[in-house]
């Protein structure tokens, strides 16, 4: 067949159309494939950072919980403070009539001034001056209302833009009572402003039990940062006491600005628990008071336990300091006085974690092991006035010579009585009372242990060390007839926000053991301490009150501190008082003598104990 | 006999492309809305695209109302006036710079972007240069002649700049002489050399030291482009004694202008399958979409999250059924002439369709070029039209 030429050409024009009719079917689904590639393949890729860009989360704080002595007292506590936040957000969206807001307005008047043509980074550089302009206009103009000079540091403006956007800046602290009136009422406030009620810590006791308290601290600016406990027991409970924060999550546009009425997501906090302590803030009182009445630079400590329960009553350091001074910031003087003080060491919680020599109160567990050991309490052995531990090392008895049996020896605090019968019965038994009575094991510094060594033992010297709050405990179970107790310093916690009840625990009495103490050697003991306290001739007579009766031990360590010869002085002791067992340990350093300086101030520490009980302030939990 | 007869009564207009042109407008509507909307305080630009559609359309169907062989025989005296708007539009003082480029002319009511009708004006004048006697085609010097044609305009609109532009000039012209029967050995050795050309232009754009690079007539933003597009690392470009400081600078620099690319993935990516809705996308609310682009260049990445991979299907759908129609109807011309106006403005558009989604998708480095219909801007929207127009017009007198 003969085509015609004309439709020949047409016909092979047609093809080639049709062949760049598939040339462009095949770039259409090559624009297919990418968009499923993008879309599909990598979907959730870019779906993460596209959220990752736009979402910010926001830590809500949660309300710490506070502290209270055994009767509600508060020892820590969250009052409001009054600041007044600038919403950096508020000032963008707020738009005047031709679309401006207050930034875009002071950009424009500072251009003006320029008249320049501007190169991008001196556009930047406009745009900062701009912001910090307006906003420092913006704070003036509220210092006016208030009548405060306020002012606002360039750098600390530019942290928090760059930084903490989408919160808002706190511009103005702690207002007082009278300038958020004046706030509050005026009838223009500036624009985004806000008074906000944030809680801040204050310790209302100030420098009562204020190692035991401890102290908690958070970043004031920018953004608020979470209370955390740095000593004591804001420390030791910070988890208790902090809550669980809570989260929210929000978008923000390309310029990292909130946007308004699109919050995403809200988590809310959970307040913190609040802690009720064993502390009994009258007897904390006049325990800090005792330790100070004879001499008000007494270094030292005192502990007050509920023999029947181990209840922590008071636990009295001292030199003390007060607790309010972290806040706002440390003064220079509180830097000197209270950090820098390497001696008096206001900081540290002599009565908790204080380890000092026991001296002769430790014979109070010496004559227990020794009883236990079958020695006869009734046995006179007669004192030369000092023990010959080698030829040429003697250890002096401050006791007069003469003929001793236990109680003699005991409440005159014979060294010679203790170490001839500490040395017969040995290492063992005595190393063993003083782990039943949860003190800390002594390691001698020698490997092994010599003459001297169990000699010096044997009446508190040497390698042994105590903390009061250690011994309270072991007088304690002298008291209450063998039961070592835990230490209880937490009773109670319950949710701080009140409408969660739910959350509510109590901590009863820990039983640490139960010694399982011979009652007769029991007996014995009591006795001597009795003794010590009443006899007219006993070491710790200064300690007696009429009407209470008080079994007590005096010692006086011998010890080295800070390069040279010192002494611990201490009355170890307990009293009865109705049906109640108290059990007290003073220590002092540097004192004159367990009797001398330690017996009194328990003596006051009694009394009060007696007036208190008599208040009937003090109830049993 | 009877079918023809009804062919010949009704009206000649092409029903499908009819079809996907409405369908393109009325997703142009709904996302130029969209978008404008979410950027507070910004003009109503929906109301603007509104005009321009109809503007466009009248314009159109004016167009129609022409034999289309009437209007090639002026198409020399089009091409030269666009030529001299090109011209004028690179006069400062007269051409209005923006980003940098300057590729408009204030008229007051609107920029006028001389570039857009220029590419009609050369297909009509290039279909008019090709519909010639087959035998001259065959002659190397009107192969030489048509390219002499391509030139000026691809040149003036290549040094606006305007990259995107220019380069449709390209596809555009090859596929119309390969459409007229220019002989397979020209085009070969023309893709041959313009193949090594590009590939040669490129090395030297991404790896020649500054000193070989000012012989390239190449602008920086542009080669800025290339480089995320080819992902080649800033720091390299750095002296080996770079300090810290400055590696850390070319970094930064580098992160700032991927930004938009960035952005525009996430924005696609992030719509999936089904799409986050419309009205619900978050990267134009919320600004991460370059503000001054996303209801014109980026306006399909809008799309894409909105309305996710399955609205992305519906818009290349809508574009696949137009790139048909126009090819049926370049079958269907009684000519050559109307064939190539057909083949030339068909080409136009998917030019324009694959550079642009094609940025969506990072198959192509981001050049200023609008997606026909869907981007917001009255000479894109006016020429897609008359472009469109064109094509009816061919479809309208095949018959007399």
């Amino acid at each position: 067949m003969n085509e015609n030429p004309l439709e020949k050409r047409q016909k092979e024009e047609r093809t080639r159309a049709w062949i760049l009719f598939w040339i462009m079917t095949g770039g259409m689904l090559v624009l297919v494939c990418g968009l499923f590639i993008i879309q599909i393949f990598l979907h959730s890729r870019y779906l993460e950072l596209g959220q990752s860009q736009s979402y910010r989360k926001v830590r809500i704080p949660a309300m710490r919980g506070e502290i209270f002595d055994r009767h509600g007292e508060p020892l820590a506590m969250n009052l409001p403070r009054y600041d007044v936040t600038l919403s950096l957000e508020t000032l963008h969206w707020t738009r005047d009539e031709n679309g401006d807001n207050l930034f875009n307005r002071e950009y424009s008047q500072i251009k003006e001034l320029h008249k320049a043509k501007l190169i991008d980074a001196n556009r930047s550089e406009l745009g900062r001056l701009a912001r910090y302009n307006a906003v420092s206009n913006l704070v003036s103009q509220l210092g006016r209302i208030v009548s405060r000079e306020i002012e606002i540091e360039p750098d600390d403006f530019h942290e928090h833009y760059s930084q903490h956007l989408a919160a808002p800046m706190t511009i103005a602290r702690a207002l007082d009572p009278g300038e958020v009136a004046l706030f509050a009422e005026h009838p223009e406030k500036p624009l985004g402003m806000e008074i906000e009620a944030r809680p801040y810590r204050v310790y209302p006791k100030k420098a009562l039990a204020a190692q035991t308290i401890g102290y908690a601290q958070r970043k004031e600016d920018p953004p608020m940062g979470n209370y955390n406990g740095k000593t004591g027991l804001e420390s030791f409970y910070n988890d208790k006491l902090a809550g669980e924060d809570g989260l929210m999550t929000f978008m923000v546009n390309n310029f990292r600005y909130r946007m308004p009425e699109k919050d995403v997501a809200v988590v809310s906090s959970i307040p913190g628990q609040s802690i009720y302590l064993s502390l009994d803030i009258h007897i904390q009182q006049a325990v800090e008071y005792a330790l100070t009445a004879f001499r008000n630079d007494t270094r030292g400590a005192a502990v007050v336990i509920d023999a029947d329960t181990g209840d922590v009553l008071a636990l009295g350091s001292v030199p003390s300091y007060d607790l309010n001074q972290w806040y706002p910031r440390m003064s220079y003087e509180f830097y000197k006085t209270v950090l820098q003080d390497s001696i008096n060491t206001p900081m540290f919680n002599r009565a908790m974690n204080g380890r000092y020599t026991p001296g002769s109160i430790f014979k109070i567990l010496v004559g227990l092991a020794c009883l236990q050991e079958g020695i006869d309490p009734s046995q006179k052995i007669y004192n030369p006035g000092a023990y010959p531990i080698s030829d040429r090392h003697d250890i002096d008895d401050t006791a007069p010579t003469g003929y001793y049996n236990f109680r003699d020896a005991f409440k005159w605090s014979s060294n010679y009585y203790f170490i001839h019968f500490g040395l017969e019965i040995g290492l063992d038994p005595i190393l063993e009372v003083i782990r039943r009575f949860g003190l800390k094991e002594p390691r001698s510094s020698n490997k092994n242990w010599y003459r001297g060594d169990i000699a010096n033992l044997s009446i508190g010297q040497g390698a042994i060390t105590v903390t009061p709050l250690q011994f309270a405990m072991a007088t304690a179970a002298i008291a209450n007839g063998g039961t070592l107790y835990e230490p209880r310093i937490l009773i109670r916690e319950k949710s701080c926000d009140p409408e969660i009840r739910d959350t509510e625990k109590w901590y009863p009495p820990v039983v640490k053991h139960h010694l399982q103490l011979n009652s007769n050697h029991l007996a014995v003991i009591r006795d001597a301490m009795l003794a010590d306290v009443e006899d007219r001739d006993g070491t710790g007579r200064r300690a007696s009150v009429p009407g209470m009766k008080i079994f007590g031990k005096t010692g006086t360590a011998e010890t080295y501190r800070h390069g040279a010869k010192d002494k611990n002085t201490w009355f170890a002791s307990y009293g009865l008082y109705k049906d109640r067992k108290y059990a007290v340990v003073v220590v002092v350093e540097g004192g004159r003598s367990g009797g001398e300086t330690c017996a009194p101030i328990a003596r006051l520490i009694y009394q009060e104990l007696m007036n208190h009980e008599a208040q009937e302030h003090f109830g049993s939990w | 006999m009877q079918a023809t007869l009804k062919q010949e009564q009704g009206p000649r207009l092409d029903w499908p492309l009819a079809a996907a042109l409405l369908g393109l407008m009325i997703i142009g509507m709904a996302f130029i809305y969209d978008v404008t909307q979410a950027q507070e305080g910004g003009p109503s630009f929906h109301t603007k695209q509104g005009a321009w559609y109809l503007i466009g359309l009248v314009a159109a169907g004016a167009f129609c109302v022409v034999n289309y062989r009437w209007i090639a025989r002026w198409s020399t005296l089009g091409y030269a006036f666009g030529l001299l708007l090109l011209i004028i539009t690179l006069i400062p003082g007269i051409g209005v710079v923006r980003g940098g480029a300057r590729r408009w002319i204030d008229l007051g009511a609107f920029l006028l972007q001389p570039s857009e009708f220029v590419k009609i004006a050369f297909i009509f004048a290039l279909a008019h240069f090709l519909s010639r006697a087959p035998e001259e085609l065959k002659n190397i010097k009107n192969f030489w002649l048509a390219l002499l044609l391509a030139g000026p305009p691809f040149l003036l609109v290549l040094v606006e700049p305007d990259l995107g532009s220019s380069l449709v000039f390209i596809p555009v012209t090859l596929g119309m002489m390969y459409a007229a029967g220019i002989p397979a050995r020209f085009l070969n050795r023309l893709l041959g050399w313009s193949g090594a050309l590009i590939f040669l232009l490129l090395a030297v754009t991404l790896y020649a030291p500054e000193s070989w690079r000012r012989y390239v007539p190449i602008q920086d933003y542009q080669r800025q482009r290339l480089m995320v597009y080819f992902g080649r690392d800033y720091t390299a470009d750095l002296p080996e004694t770079a300090t810290e400081r400055e590696r850390q600078r070319a970094r930064q620099q580098q992160s700032d202008d991927s930004y938009s690319i960035r952005q525009t993935l996430i924005s696609v990516g992030s719509g999936g399958f089904w799409g986050k809705g419309w009205g619900e996308g978050t990267q134009n609310t919320l600004g991460f979409l370059p503000r001054g682009a996303a209801h014109n260049d980026f306006i399909f990445s809008v799309i894409a999250e909105e309305i996710g991979f399955l609205g992305g299907l519906v818009v290349l759908s809508l574009y696949s059924l137009l790139i048909y129609s126009g090819t049926r109807i370049a079958c269907q011309a009684r000519d050559r002439l109307g064939r190539l106006i057909a083949v030339g403005v068909t080409i136009m558009f998917f030019s324009h369709v694959f550079v642009n989604i094609g940025m969506n998708v990072r198959l192509m480095p981001i050049t200023g070029l609008p997606l026909p219909l869907l981007s917001y801007g009255g000479s894109s929207v006016i020429s897609s039209l008359l472009a469109a127009g064109a094509l009816q017009n061919v479809s309208i007198h095949r018959r007399d």
